[in-house]
């Protein structure tokens, strides 16, 4: 049976990486059909002189960092608050949200904003975005966080508290610096999930505010693209970088003496 | 007798359980006491209620006659000595030692922390080991940094979770003398809580027992050993014969192939067994009525063969003084 | 003051003891969290609830009347067959997903030490760009693309194959894309199994295989429901694998959704079919998740 196993296993590894080395391989394709001419630089040269392409990668940074940072922070105090003790509504609304489908979650905030709209005198543009992304992405922040918290040892906080530091400098002084790893990997994680969006973003983007997904997906439906194809593999040897550091501070902050 | 920490009535409902029920005691200034129990008995609740991880149902807690059963743990004197020790990982020894100090208001110059940080490592024997992290010193060096890191900050009473219990046999005998000398050498108060009766026995000053949240007998170790006011408290202390409505422990029964003149009491019983532990030997024998009883010997006094009628008996003095059932 | 007084139980590690002039830590802590779910999250969905029951507006948005002509239109054939299909599609792409995921989730748990890495490496395209993979597999299967053109160019066809816009190549996107969803909780469960049952079984007679079949396989079963779980639900509300690999030819409810509030302009219609959407979810969510509580 082993020899089964590794043969499917071959297949399966090969099954997920083989689009994904095929796109990178052929964006080094000099020729723009699918099939091999010769090697090039041609396509990532296009990518960095394409100023909406640039443009929009600047929008998704800047969308993604802000929605992180804000996203970080908020779910970090949530989770320890209901580590501390659970209350019921809020960690099922953040396991529903996870559960339910980007395009409901676009829509509903799509539906939102417009109603919003009537009373504020505001458009659809980066703010509703970012809100949109930091609403997605609190639940994984709190799932990671609360994941760690797991294993810590309250007796630290305890013998803080024992020591004389009050409920705030126990905090920051302890809990946080431990806690450290952990939450560094669940804005990694927040990042990629936020930069990636496409669903929700197209729903509530406004005109000026277009981000590098939404313009992946319309040259994705025009065509085969060759300059698509060198962006992707940037994208995703960016991104990869991202999530495998993440995954190591991860593993560094479990390590407990 | 000077009271540093006295416990009035003290009760802690759980849900579930009754942890610890009217606990009333005095720990005085200087002394080295004891809180000793199976597991579950309530002395790690007790514990947690006096440092302030808890608050109680009812009852009070003083701390130089004055109450502190309100007060948070940051702002009650008194200072705890973890079972696992606690020590911050991302921290090195010093700053570990330096954490309460740090937090004193008024501030502390930095000077005087990192003296004072000296003379506690000194104290506890770590000098040196001042740039270390947590997980790269020993468990007992690790025990010793807890230590110094409470008994820097000066206690009223410095309170002690088993904190012997994670060492290995021989580090912790060797633990039981420093931390003995520790005690003497700072005069501080120690509420030491264990379940291992050899240790309280050994270290304290004067000691309680608990049971099932309640107090069975406070005094003395010679006092609770030798006169036990209750079967739980002769029981946990050490091995109990019954014989004929007498509690006596093995140490005090004699053995004899004649019937003794001068004895007040004494059987007649069988041999069942002879154990042989190094320094002594323990030898099982019936009784008439069919009780067993454990005799302790001195090992060049016990050459009793199995199936030999022998002689029971024991001096009335030696007589355990608890009711029978 | 020697009176002893009734107390609260213990604060700290658990909840903060209440007085009457200190606002709780906790609850500053839990402020701006609960802010964002009740704000950005649960609002929303009720503005959807109740833009399902009003009419449609004249530009788009909504109006009075209010109306349950939404949910009737919904419940007519036609879109009733697209919420068919959805769940049609999202079971296929399970079942493939827990047939292709098991072995290798198993492998994974049997590798030792290379264990953690081996998962690492099957996550590790998942948390790359969902839509880039999505496109990876276009520029694969597409008329002109790689697959085509090289069977082409070895003669083995004459024609392109249409291996793109159509329901398989849909089922293709949802497998590739949500596998590493079925291969975590598996290889959780299976890791969990302690590998002395399965040398009893060899002990009294069993043959790897049907070790596999009696021992194994029934007691992962929770990583089974699990994994379901996390592949069914994003399936079934997919929208970016259907339109990009479907070509907008086959229909899922997402799909269906994006186009009510979009091209079509009839957000009450939308509304109501996204509501029916999250009931499926839920309903989902309470039969299987019943059965992971261990394992989650």
């Amino acid at each position: 049976m082993r020899r089964f196993l590794l043969a499917w296993a071959c297949a399966g590894y090969l099954f997920l990486y083989l689009p994904l080395f095929v796109l990178a391989l052929f964006s080094f394709n000099s020729s723009k059909i699918a099939v091999w001419h010769g090697f090039t630089w041609q396509w990532y040269m296009d990518v960095f002189h394409d100023s909406a392409l640039l443009e929009g990668t600047v929008n998704s940074l800047i969308i993604a960092v802000t929605a992180t940072i804000i996203a970080t922070v908020i779910g970090t105090l949530a989770g320890y608050a209901l580590w501390k003790r659970p209350v019921a509504w809020l960690t099922n609304s953040l396991y529903l949200s996870l559960l339910t489908p980007e395009i409901v979650m676009g829509v509903s905030l799509l539906a939102f904003y417009q109603w919003i709209f009537r009373f504020l005198h505001v458009q659809l543009g980066m703010h509703t975005v970012i809100l949109a992304h930091i609403s997605f992405s609190l639940a994984y922040v709190v799932i990671v966080i609360l994941a760690r918290l797991r294993t810590f040892d309250t007796a630290l906080e305890e013998a803080a508290l024992d020591l004389g530091a009050n409920e705030w400098q126990v905090f920051w002084h302890v809990t946080v610096p431990m806690l450290l790893p952990g939450i560094v990997a669940a804005a990694l994680l927040c990042f990629t999930v936020s930069f990636d969006d496409y669903v929700i973003t197209s729903l509530v983007a406004g005109v000026d505010s277009e981000t590098l997904p939404m313009m992946i997906y319309a040259m994705a439906r025009k065509g085969v693209s060759p300059s698509v194809n060198a962006l992707s593999a940037m994208i995703t040897v960016g991104l990869g970088t991202l999530i495998l550091l993440a995954g190591r501070l991860d593993d560094r902050g479990r390590s407990t003496p | 007798m000077d009271t540093v920490l006295e416990l009035r009535a003290l009760t802690k409902h759980y849900p579930s359980q009754l942890a610890v029920s009217d606990l009333s005691l005095a720990v005085h200034r200087g002394e080295f006491f004891s809180l000793l129990g199976p597991s579950g008995c309530g002395k790690t609740t007790t514990l947690r209620l006096i440092a302030g991880f808890e608050t109680p149902t009812s009852g009070e807690i003083l701390l130089n006659g004055r109450p502190v059963t309100d007060q948070k743990p940051y702002h009650r004197d008194v200072s705890t000595v973890f079972q696992n020790y606690a020590l911050f990982p991302h921290l090195s020894v010093a700053q570990n030692v330096a954490f309460g100090l740090a937090r004193r208001r008024p501030k502390l110059d930095r000077k005087a922390i990192t003296r004072k940080v000296e003379e506690a490592l000194a104290l506890v024997q770590l000098t040196g080991k001042e740039a270390r992290l947590p997980n790269q010193i020993s468990g007992g060096e690790r025990q010793r940094v807890a230590l110094a890191r409470s008994l820097v900050l000066e206690p009223q009473v410095l309170l002690l979770d088993e904190p012997l219990s994670a060492l290995d046999p021989k580090l912790r005998k060797q633990m039981r003398g420093e931390l003995k000398n520790l005690q003497r050498r700072t005069g501080i108060g120690f509420l030491f809580i264990t379940h291992d009766q050899e240790e309280a026995l050994s270290l304290s000053d004067r000691m309680a027992v608990l049971n099932q949240g309640r107090l069975e007998q406070l005094g003395t170790p010679r006092e609770l050993y030798q006169q036990p006011q209750t079967r739980f408290v002769a029981g946990f202390l050490g091995d109990v014969n019954w014989v004929n409505g007498s509690a006596v422990r093995p140490e005090a029964l004699r053995l004899s192939r004649q019937r003794p003149d001068n004895a007040a009491h004494s059987f007649p019983a069988v041999v069942a067994a002879s154990i042989y532990l190094g320094n002594c030997v323990h030898v099982h024998a019936v009784l008439e009525d069919g009780a067993s009883c454990v005799a302790e010997l001195p090992q060049d006094h016990s050459d009793f063969a199995d199936g030999e009628r022998v002689h029971i008996w024991w001096q009335s003095c030696d007589e355990l003084p608890i009711p029978a059932r | 003051m020697n009176f002893p007084s009734p107390r609260g139980s213990s604060l700290l590690i658990s909840p903060l003891a209440k007085k009457p002039r200190e606002i709780s830590a906790r609850t500053l802590f839990l402020l701006p969290g609960a802010a964002v779910m009740i704000v950005l999250f649960l609002i929303p969905l009720l503005i959807v609830c109740a833009y399902s029951l009003l009419s449609r507006g004249p530009y788009g948005g909504v109006m009075g009347p209010w109306t349950l002509e939404s949910y009737r239109r919904v419940l007519d054939s036609l879109y009733a067959d697209i919420l068919w299909r959805s769940v049609w599609l999202a079971s296929v792409s399970t079942a493939i997903c827990l047939v292709l995921g098991f072995p290798l989730a198993l492998f994974i748990a049997r590798a030792g030490s290379r264990k953690t890495m081996l998962l690492n490496l099957v996550m590790l395209p998942f948390w790359t760009s969902f839509l880039i993979r999505t496109y990876a597999w276009m520029f694969l299967l597409r008329d002109t693309g790689l697959v085509d053109s090289a069977l082409q160019s070895l003669h083995l066809i004459r024609e392109p194959l249409p291996l793109l816009f159509n329901t398989g190549a849909v089922i293709l996107g949802l497998v590739y894309g949500y596998l590493p969803f079925m291969i975590l909780p598996l290889y959780a469960s299976l890791e969990k199994l302690d590998p002395v049952l399965l040398d009893a079984a060899g002990d009294l007679g069993a043959t790897p295989w049907t070790a596999l079949w009696r021992v194994v396989v029934p007691l992962t079963r929770e990583g089974m429901y699990a994994g379901s779980l996390l592949v069914f639900i994003p399936c079934l509300g997919a929208y970016l694998t259907p339109d990009l690999m479907g070509g907008g030819k086959t229909v899922m409810v997402g799909t269906l959704v994006q186009n009510q509030f979009t091209a079509a302009r009839d957000w009450p219609f939308g509304a109501a079919i996204s509501l029916l959407l999250m009931a499926l979810v839920l309903i989902v969510m309470r039969v299987l998740a019943r059965r992971t509580e261990a394992l989650l």
